[in-house]
Formats: structure tokens, C-alpha cells, sequence
């Protein structure tokens, strides 16, 4: 309750400053235009690895499109990111739809159905002068892994076939890992087991940073993690298929400024393969790529459009 | 009998560019009191802890009779030294009786062995077993514990015992009593004793034999009176200081001395009869004695002036007697403490022996010259 | 026996109890409840109590032991190296000697247990050395003086009367075991910080509250006990 209040005014103070701002905007684009075909897009994203790299994509598209670009990535935290985006401080960046639904627009209950989410969040944003632009595959939400090879192993590739084999009588015992936020919220463990009808045989609970490595050692068999980490490629495992949709999606889409987009609609058609792309197992990699093998968000982002044609 | 011989003794500890102790050559006889005296840093009880090897000597060899101390496994080598030290590091978290225990308890002894020579231990130095025995130290006056102190290097009865100012941390009263109280003991036990200090009056007063020791090395090594009479050089006489017929008093004991027999009177003696023997006497006192003989107090002209029919109803109890070891200095603080012109000597049982007159001790030390 | 110790592992024996009854009775929502039950206040409990037990007593045995040692003049030199050691331990966050246990020990109760007792260790060793070391040398040289075997003057002179501080030592650390314990719960040990840590990342106050209340009376009983067991063992 609280907290949704500090969340509106800290919201109305950004589009406060984003109306006074947007109006200079407008002047500096609109100049823009006359010196410039193509003119200027001003790209931003938050501060994680995978938002790191979406940006890269984008700055590196709209290069190779012929646009002049300005990297604004690396913006601290969700709220900053968006007010920049309203006050027209910047004109686009990737953002997920579970967030956008849940603490942009203030809904309660999470929606599981990546189309519907996308296409509540877009009807909604439309009317801040916002456009969504198609969603990616990748949806970055809570998952429950597996070792690949045990999953294999077991024939296990769903959520479904998990409680499946927990419910056999004689099945290995399977210990989940999980932080102590999805360990007892209704919408995390507690969820799970009643949208799939099972239990673990135990639940041990922990730090979000480690449920990966405890996984990849064998401690447990099972845990939650977050669907694109990096790890889950370098440590070989494998996310199990929500195929019952029970966690909210957070697919990842564009977000751009109409104004942005009705000088430039070109720009809707630039991004939309490159997000057609991005699923989970391609994002978790390229997330990977940087955590663990240290290289450079852009380099990172540059190799892959590269093999995939998307620039030259 | 020689009990204990230093030969050619050096100690230097490490990382010091000095000699604690430079070549210190003697002999202790057997049964006596050894002193060692000196300023602090002279290497006295340097000497004395290497004896029992709590310090081990860089060269030469310290002999317990007649076997070098380092052929000796140093447990046992204690085991039969007695040891006294400075602040007489009794054990805090121990009762008295298991203080004095603890040498006989290293030694195995069964329990009911030990705890009756505990009792008799106490007893010996004059602490009542019943009182003492489960209190901790803390519970004691400073004259208590040195004597626990004592009680417990006794315990094992050991031929040998080192004493590093065993009566140090006492008012001088105190001293004087527990000086007094050991030599009585000493003269039962003819223990060999090595006793360390750096008070001269204690060493003339205490010791049989006295080392003079400065820088390490052995200055002089001799009888109290030798050393009183013969110095060895300016350094030894400044320690033994000026007032040396003072000091001679120290070496002067009550059994020394001539005593002059004042009359005696039973406590139930009628009050006509003491009247003549007081005024028959020189001094103008008589010793009043129980039927066992022994001095329960005096009857002077000032007691006489009190009613009463029979001696025992006038007479005021004995205080502060002296005995056949008391040194004359002694006898002669008493004297000054109560104003009187003579003290009351008694022996061992607290029979009388007679009166020491401030002559007695004037011509005493003028023979004694 | 001391009646003030007594008083205290009583009060805080009943707090406790009273505490979990009044949270299992008002859990302060559904989702706390998930958490303030007696099934899971008990094992919390349990793993908490097993972990702080485990990891003292470990730590005792070692830091005691190594405490002896390091006042014996023959390892005399070592004793500030070993010191140094320790200290530098203690400097070290717990929560990062967990995750640095963590890396090679992987999850659970045994890394827990060995992060916590390398964090115990310096209280003991530290008090433990320091109270035999501060024993007046008159007392050591007069029981050697008298013939004790290094051994006896060990078990008979300088434990006993380092006891005190030893035991102070032993206190501390404990009490220091219970708080770091809570911190456990990060690499899936259990205890009572699951409650602290799940109420912190949902913003359930009921549980932060009832995990850090149960922990606290935990470390005041567990103190009284010791300090009663310190009396027991002191020769009166």
C-alpha cells in the first residue's frame, strides 16, 4: 500500500520532469531532422548483463541502418530507465513485460501468457505515448533447472514430467534449491506445487547466487534460477519448460517513444527479427559470453548480429 | 659436612652480554643457614635458582652431596629441595591444605598420609588446622601465607631448602616473629638452607654463614661475626653500615647471656608472700607460674595496690616474652616497647628463665667486642 | 549455584517458548505462516542450535589446544604467527567467509559449520592464551620449583586458574556463533536466519521479528548456561 503510493509520486515526479523535458526534446530532434535524414536515437538500458547487451544490439542495428546513435546504456535500476524514457531523455530501450505490467502499471496479479501480457502492457502504454515493440522469445523469468545431463537421463523436459517422476513411488529423492523469496511466496514454490500437483523431498533454502552452483555440483537436483543467466549454459543445465505457464512472463520487447517511432517507423522493422530471435537459450548464452568468458557487452552483441546477417 | 658445593659456577643468560653469576665458588655445610645477600642484580638468587635447577648454570658444577645437579632429573632434584620464594606464589585457586599438599601429592603420597602431615604441617607453623585448612590464600594475612609458604616446603620434609626473601612481603614486626618462629624450627630441623635476601639485619640475624655477593661474583663469605668484626673490603663494610654494635645485638641471642633469676610465686600464693619477694627484688617484680611451671604473668608494687587475698586475683598476665632465641635486639625493641627495664625470657615450654635487663645488654655487647 | 544465572536461562527459556506461541498464533498473513508454524520453528530450531553446538565445540577443542601450545616456550615463536592468523579470520565478514566456504565446500551444513567455527576460534585462542600467559610467574616458578611435571603444572595450575577467561572466552564466541549462524541460511544451512531472510526479501516483519527475537534468547541462554557451567567448574 505504501509503497505503491511512494511509487506514483516518485512516477509523477519523472513525468513531471519528463513534460518540461520532453518539450526541449522535441526542439533537439526536430533539428535533428533538418541536419540529418535518419536523425538521432538515444538508447538506454539497465545496468545487468543481459540489458548490457540488448542495448549493444540496438545501438549496433541502428548504426548499421544509417541512424546516428547515442549510448546511454547502463542506467541504474528499473525506475530510472523508464522515467528517462518518458521525460525523452532517451527514446528506447528493452524492457520485460511482467515488469512493465507489475510495477509500471501497477497491477497486482501476474499474468502467464507471454501474448496476453504483451498485449495488456502495450494496449496500456500506448496511451503514455509509449510503443512496445514486438517481444522476443527470452523470457526472463524465474525457471526451475535441471543438470542437462539428469534431465536427460530421467526423460524429464517439463515442470510436468518433474512432478511426474516425483510422484513415482521408488524416484530418486530430488532436493530443490531455491532463494528464500520463491521458497514462499504463492506466486514461487508454494505455486508450483499446486499448478503441478507435486513436492520435492526437501527444499533447501538460499542465497539467488548460489542455487547454480549448488545444481551444477550435484547438491541438489533441482533448482530455481532466472531463465537467461549466464550459467545455465557454462554449467550445463537445462531450464524445464513451464508448459503449464504458471510463472508471469518477462519477455523482453523494445520500448520506443512514438514520437521516436512516427519520424523513424523503420526502426520497428530493424529490431523485429533480431527479437524474433532471442530465446532463452540464445540470451542465456550471450549473458555467458560475458560473465564468465569476460568479454565486452558490444563485442559480445556485434559477433552474434554479425553471424546472424543482421548487420555487416 | 659439606652439603652443597658451587664450583666454578657461571651463569650469563641469553642475549645478555654480562655474567649474572661470574665464577662463584662455596661450600654449604650441612645444617646450616646459608645467606646470600646482596643489592638486587648481584646474582644471589640467580645462585640460589640454579641449585635446584629452575635456572641452569652456562659452566662449572653445583654438587648436592657430592652429585653434580645436572645428573639429576630436574622433577626429582626438586622433589627433594624445598622451595620459598619471593611473594611465595601460593596457589590462588587451592585450599591452604592443598597448597602444602602439593609436593607430597607429586610425590604419590596416599591420601590419609597426606592429609594427617598437612595437619601436623600447619600446626607447625602455627596455623590451627581447623581454621585454615579450607580457605584459600586470599583469605590470609600476608604473615599467614608466608608461613603456609613455609609449611608447604616442609611438607616432604626435604634435607634442602631454597628461601628467596620468604619473609619478605611482611610488616617488620610480623618478620621479626616469623624470623624468630623459623629459627626455632631450624634448630629442631637442621634443614641446609640456602636463604636469599637483601637485608643485612635479616642475614646477621638468620644466617650461619653469610655470602656477600656484588656484580655476580662472591665478595665475602663468612660467619655473621667475621664479617661484622673482619670486613673484606669497603663495599661489605657499608652494606653491614655503622651502627655495628646494633647490629652485633642481632647476633647476640637470650641463651648467650648470663640471666638474672627474679623470685618466682604460685598463682596460689597468698598476697603476703608476694609482697616480700617483690620487695626483696632488685627489679621489683615477681614471676608468677601455674601449677605446671610455666609464666602466666607478673606481680609489681603497681599490682599490689589491687585487692585481693591471693596472688592469682593481682598479678597482670605475661605479654611479649622472649625466648632462648630471641636476639638481643629483639629483647631489646620489647624492652622499648613497653617502657619497662627488662624483658621476660622463657624457654621452649613457657617456663620461666629469667629477666634481661637494659645492663645485661649493654655488657653483653661490650664482651661480645 | 548461581541464582542470577538461573533467573536468566529461565526467562529466557519461557520468552522463547512465549514467542513461538505467539507467532504460530499470529503469523501476520498467510505467506509468514508458511514459516511460523511449529513443524518449521522447531527444525529452524534445531538446525540452529546443531550448528552453533557443532561449530563450538569444534572450536573449543581447536583454540584451547592450540592456546596450550602456543604459551609452551618450545612454539613460543609461533604464538603471534598463529595469532596473526586467526585475527586476520576474524577480520573477514562472516557472511563472506560462508561464500568463500561456499565456493569449495559447496552448500549446506558442514560448510556452514566450518565458517563458523573458523569464525569462533580467535575469542577462545585469544583468551585461552592470554590467561595462561597472565598467571604471575611466581606461581609457575614456585610449582616448578617444587618438583611438578610441566603436565601437572598445566592441568593442575594453569588451566584451573585461566579457567575464568578461558571460560569468557568460550562465551563470546558462542554468543557470536548464534548471530553468524542466522547467516547461514544464505547457503542453504537452515536455521534461524531462514526465517529473518525470507521475512527480509518478502517484507514479512513477523518473521524478521521472530527469527531475530528466538536467535537473541538463544545467545542470552546459551550465555547463562555457560556461566553457570563455569561456576560448576571453578573449585570453591
Amino acid at each position: 500500500m505504501k509503497k505503491s503510493k511512494i511509487l506514483v509520486l516518485v512516477i509523477s515526479v519523472f513525468l513531471l520532469v519528463g513534460l518540461v523535458a520532453g518539450c526541449s526534446g522535441q526542439e533537439a530532434s526536430q533539428s535533428d531532422q533538418e541536419g540529418d535524414t535518419k536523425g538521432t536515437v538515444t538508447v538506454g538500458s539497465k545496468e545487468f548483463t543481459e540489458q548490457l547487451v540488448l542495448g549493444q544490439m540496438t545501438l549496433l542495428a541502428l548504426e548499421d541502418a544509417g541512424y546516428e546513435v547515442v549510448d546511454n546504456t547502463g542506467l541504474q535500476g528499473s525506475n530510472v530507465v523508464r522515467g528517462a524514457l518518458e521525460s525523452g531523455e532517451i527514446d528506447m530501450y528493452w524492457e520485460y513485460t511482467g515488469t512493465g505490467w507489475i510495477s509500471y502499471l501497477q497491477n497486482d496479479e501476474p499474468l502467464t501468457d507471454p501474448q496476453e501480457c504483451f498485449d495488456a502492457v502495450k494496449a496500456a502504454d500506448a496511451e503514455n505515448g509509449l510503443v512496445w515493440l514486438d517481444y522476443a522469445p527470452l523470457n526472463n523469468t524465474y525457471t526451475v533447472m535441471m543438470q542437462q545431463e539428469k534431465a536427460d537421463a530421467l526423460a524429464i523436459k517439463s515442470i510436468s514430467d518433474l512432478a511426474d517422476y516425483s510422484n513415482q513411488a521408488d524416484h530418486e529423492e530430488i532436493v530443490f534449491a531455491t532463494d528464500h523469496e520463491f521458497s514462499i511466496r504463492d506466486d514461487g514454490l508454494v505455486g508450483v506445487y499446486e499448478k503441478y500437483g507435486f513436492e520435492f523431498d526437501e527444499v533447501a533454502t538460499m542465497d539467488p547466487g548460489i542455487t547454480y552452483d549448488a545444481l551444477k555440483n550435484g547438491e541438489v537436483q533441482a533448482a530455481m534460477g532466472f531463465a537467461t543467466d549466464g550459467r545455465i549454459k557454462s554449467f550445463n543445465l537445462v531450464n524445464l519448460e513451464d508448459d503449464k505457464q504458471f510463472f508471469p512472463v518477462y519477455n523482453a520487447a523494445p520500448v520506443i517513444r512514438q514520437d521516436t517511432l512516427d519520424q523513424s517507423p523503420e526502426i520497428a522493422d530493424i529490431l523485429a527479427p533480431i527479437a524474433e530471435k532471442l530465446d532463452d537459450a540464445t540470451m542465456s548464452n550471450l549473458n555467458y559470453l560475458v560473465d564468465s568468458e569476460h568479454k565486452e557487452p558490444r563485442e559480445v552483441a556485434e559477433t552474434w548480429l554479425k553471424d546472424n546477417g543482421f548487420i555487416k | 659436612m659439606i652439603k652443597i658445593k658451587y664450583e666454578n659456577v657461571v651463569k650469563q643468560f641469553p642475549g645478555s652480554d654480562h655474567l649474572a653469576v661470574d665464577n662463584l665458588n662455596m661450600e654449604v655445610h650441612e645444617g646450616e643457614i646459608c645467606i646470600l645477600v646482596g643489592p638486587s642484580g648481584c646474582g644471589k638468587t640467580t645462585s640460589m635458582k640454579m641449585t635446584n635447577r629452575i635456572f641452569e648454570h652456562t659452566s662449572g658444577h653445583i654438587y648436592i652431596d657430592g652429585v653434580d645437579n645436572r645428573d639429576i632429573n630436574p622433577i626429582e632434584l626438586r622433589l627433594g629441595i624445598g622451595y620459598v620464594i619471593q611473594e611465595i606464589g601460593l596457589f590462588p585457586h587451592m585450599t591452604i591444605a592443598d597448597n602444602v599438599a602439593t609436593v607430597l601429592v607429586e610425590k604419590k603420597w596416599p591420601k590419609n598420609k597426606i592429609h594427617q602431615r598437612v595437619e601436623e604441617m600447619l600446626n607447625l607453623v602455627g596455623l590451627d588446622p581447623e581454621i585454615y585448612s579450607k580457605r584459600r590464600p586470599s583469605g590470609l594475612s600476608g604473615g599467614q601465607r608466608q608461613r603456609v609458604g613455609v609449611a608447604r616446603a616442609l611438607a616432604s620434609d626435604p634435607p634442602v631448602m631454597l628461601m628467596d626473601e620468604p619473609f619478605g612481603a611482611v610488616d617488620p614486626i610480623t618478620r621479626a616473629r616469623l624470623q624468630n618462629e623459623f629459627l626455632r624450627l631450624q634448630e629442631q630441623m637442621k634443614k641446609t638452607i640456602i636463604f636469599v635476601t637483601h637485608d643485612i639485619d635479616e642475614a646477621i640475624k638468620m644466617g650461619d654463614r653469610i655470602a656477600v655477593m656484588r656484580y655476580g661474583q662472591l665478595v665475602q663469605y663468612a660467619t655473621p661475626d667475621d664479617l661484622l668484626s673482619m670486613p673484606a673490603n669497603d663495599f661489605v663494610s657499608s652494606l653491614v653500615g655503622g651502627n655495628r654494635s646494633i647490629k652485633r645485638l642481632n647476633l647476640i641471642k637470650v641463651e648467650d647471656i648470663d640471666l638474672y633469676r627474679p623470685p618466682e610465686v604460685a598463682e596460689g600464693d597468698s598476697k603476703t608472700k608476694v609482697v616480700e619477694a617483690v620487695a626483696g627484688d632488685k627489679l621489683g617484680v615477681a614471676l608468677v607460674v601455674d601449677d605446671r611451671g610455666k609464666l602466666v604473668g607478673t606481680v609489681t608494687n603497681t599490682d599490689l595496690k589491687r585487692k585481693g587475698e591471693y596472688v592469682k586475683d593481682i598479678y597482670a598476665p605475661a605479654h611479649d616474652l622472649v625466648g632462648p632465641k630471641s636476639t638481643l635486639r629483639d629483647t631489646l625493641s620489647i624492652m622499648l616497647g613497653y617502657g619497662e627495664g627488662y624483658a621476660l625470657a622463657v624457654d621452649q615450654e613457657g617456663k620461666p628463665r629469667g629477666a634481661v635487663s637494659v645492663d645485661d645488654i649493654f655488657s653483653a655487647v661490650k664482651d661480645n667486642e | 549455584m548461581n541464582r542470577r544465572n538461573l533467573i536468566w536461562i529461565i526467562v529466557s527459556f519461557l520468552l522463547s517458548v512465549a514467542t513461538i506461541f505467539y507467532f504460530v498464533n499470529y503469523p501476520g498473513g498467510k505467506m509468514a505462516a508458511r514459516l511460523l508454524n511449529f513443524e518449521t520453528i522447531t527444525k529452524a530450531y534445531q538446525q540452529h542450535i546443531l550448528m552453533v553446538f557443532v561449530a563450538s565445540a569444534a572450536a573449543i577443542i581447536v583454540s584451547v589446544s592450540l592456546g596450550i601450545l602456543i604459551t609452551r616456550p618450545f612454539f613460543s615463536k609461533w604464538a603471534s604467527i598463529v595469532d596473526n592468523i586467526v585475527n586476520i579470520a576474524q577480520t573477514i565478514p562472516s557472511l563472506a567467509i560462508l561464500a568463500l566456504f561456499f565456493t569449495y565446500l559447496g552448500r549446506g551444513f558442514s560448510t556452514a559449520i566450518f565458517a563458523l567455527w573458523l569464525y569462533a576460534l580467535l575469542p577462545i585462542l585469544r583468551n585461552t592464551s592470554a590467561g595462561i600467559q597472565n598467571i604471575s610467574p611466581g606461581i609457575i616458578e614456585s610449582a616448578r620449583g617444587m618438583g611438578m611435571s610441566n603436565l601437572h603444572i598445566l592441568t593442575r595450575i594453569e588451566l584451573p586458574l585461566a579457567l575464568p577467561v578461558i571460560m569468557g572466552g568460550i562465551r563470546t564466541s558462542v554468543v557470536i556463533t548464534v548471530g553468524a549462524a542466522a547467516l547461514a541460511s544464505f547457503i542453504g544451512a537452515g536455521g534461524l536466519g531462514d526465517l529473518i531472510v525470507t521475512g527480509l526479501s518478502v517484507s514479512r516483519n513477523t518473521l524478521v521479528v521472530a527469527g531475530g527475537i528466538l536467535s537473541a534468547l538463544l545467545a542470552i541462554f546459551l550465555d547463562q548456561v555457560l556461566d553457570l557451567i563455569e561456576d560448576s567448574l571453578r573449585i570453591r
